[in-house]
């Protein structure tokens, strides 16, 4: 079922759209809150919220419009705004990840192993989790799930030149942290 | 290994944490409420209850002008005081067949259908409208998967390049499978011999989650499409506004039932600004909520400087007509190349100290954002993600221009195209001076003509009480004996009330001028009324609505009276003419300096017009703006006025002009003559006319210079006003501008204002003068 059939059948009131809608990006979504929170159980609650609201307000949704972007974007704005909010109960404070990103540099242009790829991983989360949030943020819009910029500025409600700024500081760290443009975009 | 892309890169990175066999659907499931029914929306109650208010007050407030006052025309009510009229003493002629409307009537459209079925959607193009202003098409289609859609045609005129294309609309309906275009551009009919060739291509595209992929294209070549001359197609669009001097465009608009989608291009907020962008953009369809947009994309294939397509989660289920487009806020983004001004980044603590933030400027590499700054001190953000210190920052440095810039656009629909009309229905005979159509009769109360005009006053009762009806729609014709209809002067009247105490009845009076004056001692005439708000005829007369009445929120519109056709009624009537008189010069009369005299006035019972000379106090266009003529009953203003003759301006003399200026004023330095017309006259009882001009006006341009503009904002400061310049053009050419005050002293009105300003600006000079006017000849 195509996601335009989907919501249809849930505007119409057929609960099976949200279950099909639900099936396709429930992985995705809480992948991308987790980059965000650093939190397994957060970003499993802040998907199903964003599902539920999703639900509440789906008579006002454009139907022409793909709904994996807006999915997302939600599921985004909705990480960030929470761990804000619970910004004194777990720590994130932003650290300079610098020098650990230069030590990963070397090793990120020479993996050619699946067993240096996977302890790659373990480092590229752990520098991701040292970014401050908004860069977190505007990583996992930009490299995770895609978007361009004018499709990041409307995500994290900022002016495009807003944007440009938190990739250019995070795609500082995240190309040393990742080597050669590997993006095929 | 094979390069994978950072998005498989990181998904698999974080797989560890996240594994793919989580499933939260049953999770979800049980948290969605049983639903109920669904209570109207907050926001419609309150948009109900204050239309609902507004109907009442106009009902009521318009009743209540009606105790004391109907007829608009005082020439008309003088003549009827002093007993110069002619009653109910007619013969009466029922109309047998349909009322030609001459000039603007719409025409009806071209039948086309024509199909093509591609890729299993059948589109036919079902007729095509073209005048020499707007382009109209109508198309049907079978249902489309929810994954198709139809682009927005383009249009191809073979042959030809239409000037002025100034943007399109679109409706697209699934809920009926139904589309109208509309095009605005402009085709002369004459040099196309009145007809052309177009080729029209719409795309057939499919929407998934990889974005738009165009599956066919439907192609329709459309041979000789007539043009019909002038432009009659009911519906109109703003196509620029510009604001403080920032121009927007909206270049189009699609409705769909469930979304909008308009393209804008706008000018930098400042001409080096590297880019701009829209912040804030609303569209509101009917007295539904503004909407701001969801999606919003840049259009690097239009060759214009910054151009946007903005998508809206608000669309037209509901046959509405109207929609409202607005930009609130256009900003300068900063990048990282920027760096500003260490004045413009310290100024700007005064903005973040409410925030507990300040600034300073950066060396280079260390700015901690764009625009070359770094923090001196900074709150911590809370909980609160608007109050990010940086972006608080960046907020208060970029440069930012508040609007609105306002766009109304009709939304297309088939029903402004003439379908089948009604046949026009048969008057009932009645007795003379009365006929009924349908239970609604039209009773001729009286007639007057004099050498200049012909007036007559009817009742009409029988029609539906609709307080809340602004117009009555229709046409009204007075004809001579010859069958030739009168008008084309520049002369008459119209007006139109409900009579109190009468639910139903209505009292309309109506006059027009004859290109030459009369000079028999009676004439014969014959009216025509039309009641017809069917389609698009044009308005008799509009009820009067009080100043202080709220007026209809954008996109509502009141009901129509009548709201279909009733038919057409004649009456045959003749009646004495009464004489013009001539008067020659007047003694001048000096005020502030400056002199002024009537020079020559045309004179009769019900119509006055003066020719005044002066000198005018520059070169620049000074005119009467502002005139009272008074007899001994009426008071009234100028209805209307000509340039007769000016030392500072060659001016052709036209065939036939009676109106020719005295020698000694085409010597003067600054010499000026003007003519100026007034509905009353002596009425059989004055003696003489006093004509008063409180000050000479000079006409600004259409374009206030800047400059100009500053020295008068810096004066009406000092006065408490502050205001805002915009001017605006419409998708048919036309448009205008003016000022909207942002700021008055307390209970100054607009009125008021708006002297002020006209005086800041240096176009005002007093005077008074006040001129006798004798109404024989001397």
């Amino acid at each position: 079922m195509p996601d335009q059939t989907a919501i249809r059948c849930l505007k119409s009131g057929d609960i099976g759209g949200l279950e099909t809608l639900i099936a396709r990006y429930q992985i995705k979504a809480i992948r991308a809150a987790y980059f965000v929170t650093q939190d397994e159980q957060m970003a499993e609650d802040i998907v199903m919220d964003t599902f539920l609201e999703i639900y509440g307000h789906i008579h006002s949704f454009d139907e022409s419009r793909p709904f994996q972007p807006y999915l997302m974007r939600s599921v985004v704005n909705k990480a960030l705004n929470t761990v804000r909010k619970r910004r004194r109960e777990i720590s994130l404070e932003a650290v300079d990840g610098t020098g650990q990103v230069e030590k990963l540099l070397a090793q990120a242009a020479s993996v050619e192993s699946q067993a240096e790829y996977t302890a790659l991983q373990n480092q590229i989360l752990a520098a991701i989790a040292e970014l401050p949030l908004r860069q977190r943020a505007a990583v996992v819009l930009r490299y995770y799930l895609d978007m361009n910029e004018a499709e990041m500025a409307l995500a994290l409600g900022a002016a495009p030149g807003t944007v440009k700024w938190l990739l250019h500081t995070a795609r500082t760290r995240l190309q040393t942290l990742l080597g050669p443009q590997r993006s095929d975009r | 290994m094979k390069p994978l892309t950072y998005s498989q890169i990181l998904d698999t990175a974080a797989a560890g944490c996240i594994p793919e066999t989580i499933d939260l659907t049953p999770q979800i499931l049980a948290r969605i409420p049983v639903k109920k029914g669904k209570p109207m929306q907050p926001k419609m109650k309150l948009a109900t209850i204050l239309l609902l208010a507004v109907l009442a007050a106009l009902a009521l407030s318009t009743a209540a002008y009606a105790v004391y006052r109907w007829m608009t025309d005082p020439g008309l009510r003088s003549v009827q005081d002093a007993g110069l009229v002619t009653g109910l003493n007619i013969t009466a002629q029922p109309t047998l067949l349909p009322t030609p409307t001459p000039n603007r009537t719409l025409q009806p459209a071209s039948p086309v259908e024509m199909s093509q079925t591609l890729e299993g959607i059948t589109l036919t193009m079902d007729w095509v409208y073209l005048d020499e202003g707007r382009l109209a098409l109508g198309m049907k289609f079978t249902p489309l998967p929810v994954e198709f859609t139809l682009d927005a045609p383009k249009v191809s005129f073979t042959g030809i390049n239409p000037m002025q294309a100034l943007g399109y609309s679109q409706s697209l309906r699934t809920e009926d499978n139904q589309s109208v275009y509309v095009s605005y551009q402009v085709i002369h009919a004459d040099e196309v011999n009145g007809k052309v060739d177009l080729s029209v291509d719409i795309p057939l595209v499919r929407i998934s989650n990889e974005g738009r992929a165009a599956l066919a294209n439907f192609h329709f070549d459309l041979r000789d499409v007539p043009v019909y001359q002038g432009q009659a197609l009911p519906i109109q669009q703003t196509y620029a506004v510009r604001h403080n001097g920032v121009e927007v465009r909206l270049k189009s608009v699609r409705v769909m039932p469930s979304t909008t989608e308009a393209v804008a291009c706008y000018d930098f907020p400042t001409a080096d600004a590297p880019f701009g962008y829209m912040q804030h953009a609303t569209v509101q369809i009917g007295d539904g909520p503004e909407e701001s947009y969801r999606t919003y994309e840049y259009l690097s294939e239009i060759q214009e400087d910054h151009c946007v397509k903005l998508g809206f989660a608000a669309g037209n289920a509901g046959g509405e007509t109207r929609l409202v487009f607005r930009v609130h806020r256009l900003v300068v983004p900063l990048t990282m190349q920027d760096v500003l001004p260490a004045k413009r980044i310290l100024a700007a603590n005064q903005d973040l100290a409410q925030y507990g933030i300040e600034i300073e400027p950066a060396p280079a590499g260390q700015s901690e954002g764009p625009g070359g700054w770094r923090f001196v001190r900074k709150p911590d953000p809370g909980t609160d993600p608007v109050k990010d210190p940086a972006l608080l920052v960046l907020q208060a440095l970029e440069e930012k221009m508040d609007g609105p810039w306002e766009f109304y656009v009709d939304i297309p629909s088939d029903n402004l195209i003439p379908g089948q009309a009604d046949p026009t229905p048969v008057p009932t005979p009645a007795a003379l001076g009365e006929q009924t159509i349908d239970d609604v009769t039209v009773t001729l109360d009286w007639a007057y003509a004099d050498a200049k005009r012909v007036g007559v006053v009817f009742t009409i009762n029988g029609l539906p009480e609709t307080p809340e009806a602004t117009s009555l729609y229709g046409l009204i014709l007075i004809k001579d004996a010859q069958g030739n209809p009168i008008g084309g002067a520049g002369v008459g009247s119209s007006s139109i009330t409900r009579l109190e105490g009468q639910p139903g009845v209505l009292k309309v009076s109506y006059s027009t001028g004859f290109q030459e004056p009369l000079t028999v001692p009676e004439a014969s005439f014959q009216l025509e009324v039309t009641l017809d708000g069917s389609q698009n005829n044009e308005s008799i007369a509009g009820f009067e609505i009080p100043p202080e009445a709220t007026p209809y929120p954008p996109g509502v519109f009141p009901p129509r009276l009548p709201d279909h056709l009733i038919g057409s009624y004649t009456f045959n009537f003749t009646v004495p003419v009464y004489p013009l008189v001539v008067i020659g010069p007047q003694p001048a009369v000096t005020a502030n300096g400056l002199t002024m005299q009537i020079a020559r006035a045309e004179i009769t019972a019900s119509t006055t017009e003066v020719m005044l000379c002066y000198a005018k106090p520059s070169a620049k266009d000074w005119w009467v703006m502002k005139a009272t003529l008074k007899n001994t009953t009426e008071e009234t203003g100028v209805k209307g006025g000509v340039l007769v003759m000016d030392t500072d301006v060659s001016l052709k003399p036209r065939k036939s002009d009676q109106w020719v200026a005295p020698a000694e004023y085409q010597n003067l330095e600054h010499g000026r003559c003007v003519k100026l017309d007034f509905l009353l006259g002596p009425a059989g009882q004055s003696e003489a006319l006093m004509l008063t001009i409180p000050q000479l006006e000079q006409s600004g341009p259409e374009v206030v210079p800047d400059d100009e503009l500053q020295a008068a904002r810096e004066i009406l400061r000092t006065q408490g006003i502050e205001l805002d310049y915009t001017t605006s053009s419409s998708a048919s050419g036309g448009g205008g501008g003016g000022i909207t005050f942002t700021k008055l002293p307390e209970g100054m009105s607009q009125q008021e204002a708006y002297q002020k300003y006209q005086e800041a600006l240096g176009y005002i000079y007093p005077g008074a003068w006040e001129l006798v006017l004798p109404v024989q000849p001397g």
